[in-house]
């Protein structure tokens, strides 16, 4: 408990210099603005603006990141509220009763509960945070090599299983990311693999670039048939954005309730905000006593999901920062961004830079303040931005996504890579497969491998290491359960439905 | 043809072709000679598989006359995004070559035209100028990351 208390304090102090005070305003601020933006979430929002940290040293990019973060989770919801088109996928939950409460005049109490409830659901999931990150960190540095190749295995299975659509469109997604993962240079043996002879692809593919063209690009070309669509009429005079105290006896309970379920789901791999804040959404219109008012504008229906999507989000950082296990696409860049700086996630971040991690973690509490402070008070000002055409807006992102991308290793090919990589995140928008497993094991990938190598390295090359321990024989269970459980739920429903 | 056949026929011809250029990779020279290719020996196995087993389900669909097939008209969308990729390439063949300033301000006009038409012109002009100034400046003054410069002018 002590040094629990005494590492937020050192958190603290990094994050309260006023500089760091500047970045995660800044971060928060610019989160909230792309968030906002539809089709542009927390991923690309992090993937676009990471260049601009490069020069601030590690603690203030991750600070600043943590901030765009936070800042696109609360702006995503604002869109959703106002004109009915969720600014990342986490939101749509949002649209449910969030804009019939816009239509019905009640935009300012919408907006006000859905800051309020993200306020509330991120804060508390903060402080488990912090209590249980410490012990995580410290389970996860027993793991031998074979154990810790097992637990990526059992991460991304997961998330494929985890997908909404064909599992084997999940899972062609997945090998594909690692098959990225293996161009370049081996470390290890120095074997040139899958270079083609070309000299920029022995450093490998940077899977910032590949985010850039899944997600900048990807997301602009997936959005064109909203580019010819006129002006969208946004409400831009608000009154007083605030709730009553009606209002408040609602939402209370819900949040309250909806606060531990995101976490939980955002700390498994694989699940995501979108189902944290549908699980709330739905889990709150069970229990209601008048399930017939959601999505007509009830009040609680907008604060369950939003809660749980915060919360989801802060959740979702624990795998990534103790185990550099990313959950979600969204953390994968989080993660992206830490390895840019030189930083490598994982149980010995804690031990290594307790400064940075710490300071990571409270500025999650400052940045939760400061968006809080940004989308009350400032938000009739920031939902202007919605007003800006699609027309004009999605050059804009092209020309961000190249910049982002030339900036990370100044080489022209890398545009020609992330070219490449928005027609494939496209294809696979019309071939209906997900994109998070290619990104989670893009990022993953080469850990996977080196976690593999030094497995048999240590055995002698006998395969029985990977099944050797109580740790790796659950972790094989978790990987098969999280595979045949989806298989035998979909049987199931399929013959009730017979 | 849907389009999960064609995802199935990509995905097995990926996982064959990366198999094959896995198993034709130089072998180490220190330790063991097979190191390198063993983990991509199993990823293109898997992925030869998956395309197997997608179109397996496939045929099973089709036998049940379930599945939409594929068209291969070209959409008023697939035009533009051709276009816009087409450019894209442009943009990047040309950014070392002619400079960030001059290269970005030419690709955003010529995008920012195509979805707006020549009657916006002072927009297209005013957004396409101040973001390749603004963000040439940002990076070079602010930032101290150094974007290509133009051959002549020095800019």
């Amino acid at each position: 408990m002590d040094v629990i208390l005494s590492n937020l304090a050192l958190g603290l102090q990094v994050a309260l210099q006023p500089i760091n005070i500047f970045w995660v305003t800044l971060g928060g601020l610019l989160g909230t603005i792309i968030g906002m933006l539809p089709g542009l979430g927390p991923a690309t929002g992090v993937a676009v603006l990471l260049p601009l940290t490069f020069t601030m040293g590690p603690v203030g990019a991750l600070i600043t990141m943590a901030g765009v973060y936070y800042g696109a989770m609360f702006g995503g919801s604002r869109s959703s509220i106002l004109i009915n088109t969720p600014g990342d996928g986490a939101a749509i939950a949002s649209t449910f009763d969030g804009y019939p409460m816009a239509m019905q005049g009640r935009a300012e109490a919408a907006l006000a509960i859905s800051a309020i409830a993200s306020f509330i659901g991120g804060m508390i999931a903060t402080v488990v945070m912090i209590f249980t990150a410490v012990p995580v960190a410290r389970f996860a540095i027993k793991f031998g090599p074979a154990e810790y190749f097992l637990l990526m295995v059992f991460a991304l299975s997961a998330t494929a299983a985890m997908a909404k659509t064909n599992m084997v469109k999940s899972f062609i997604s997945l090998f594909l990311g690692l098959m990225v993962s293996t161009v370049g240079l081996d470390a290890q043996s120095g074997v040139s693999r899958f270079t083609f002879g070309i000299l920029e692809l022995q450093g490998g593919i940077d899977f910032l670039i590949i985010i850039l063209g899944i997600y900048a690009l990807g997301e602009v070309f997936k959005s064109f048939r909203m580019i010819h669509e006129g002006i969208r009429k946004v409400q831009t005079k608000f009154g007083r954005i605030w709730i009553t105290k009606e209002d408040w006896k609602r939402s209370w309970l819900p949040i309250l309730r909806s606060t531990p379920l995101g976490f939980f789901v955002g700390v498994l791999p694989g699940a995501g905000g979108t189902m944290a804040a549908l699980m709330a959404y739905n889990n709150e219109k069970n229990l209601s006593k008048h399930p017939e008012e959601f999505g007509k504008g009830a009040i609680e229906g907008l604060a369950a999901p939003e809660a749980a999507n915060n919360a989801c989000s802060v959740g979702a950082l624990i795998p990534m920062m103790t185990l550099g296990i990313p959950g979600s696409g969204t953390t994968a860049v989080m993660m992206g961004a830490l390895l840019m700086l030189g930083l490598q996630p994982g149980p010995l971040l804690f031990e290594k830079h307790p400064d940075i991690a710490w300071g990571m973690i409270a500025s999650m509490i400052i940045g939760n303040i400061v968006c809080v402070i940004i989308n009350l008070p400032l938000a009739k000002l920031l939902v202007r931005v919605l007003s800006v055409p699609a027309r004009y807006l999605f050059p804009i992102v092209l020309g961000l996504a190249f910049i982002g991308t030339y900036a990370i290793e100044n080489l022209a090919t890398d545009l020609f890579i992330m070219i490449i990589f928005g027609l494939i995140g496209l294809f696979m928008e019309k071939a209906n497969i997900p994109t998070s497993p290619l990104i989670l094991a893009g990022i993953v990938g080469g850990m996977m491998e080196q976690s593999f190598r030094q497995a048999r390295l240590i055995s002698g090359g006998d395969w029985s290491i990977f099944w050797g321990s109580p740790i790796c024989v659950t972790l094989i269970a978790l990987t098969i359960a999280s595979i045949v459980w989806p298989i035998v739920k979909e049987a199931k429903r399929k013959r009730l439905g017979n | 043809m849907t389009i999960n056949v064609v995802t199935g026929i990509l995905a097995f011809l990926l996982g064959v072709g990366y198999s094959y250029l896995a198993w034709t990779l130089p072998r180490a020279t220190v330790g063991n000679p097979l190191a390198p290719l063993i983990f991509p020996l199993m990823l293109g196995g898997g992925m030869t598989l998956l395309g197997i087993l997608l179109l397996i389900q496939e045929a099973v669909r089709a036998s049940r006359k379930e599945g939409k097939p594929v068209s291969f008209t070209f959409t008023q969308y697939g035009k533009s995004i051709a276009t816009v990729s087409l450019l894209c390439g442009l943009y990047a063949f040309f950014f070392e070559r002619i400079g960030y300033l001059l290269s970005t301000f030419l690709f955003l006009s010529i995008v920012l035209y195509l979805f707006n038409g020549k009657e916006r012109w002072k927009s297209i002009l005013s957004i396409s100028l101040g973001f390749s100034v603004g963000v040439y400046v940002l990076f070079g003054e602010v930032l101290s990351i150094q974007l290509p410069r133009m051959p002549f002018l020095g800019l």
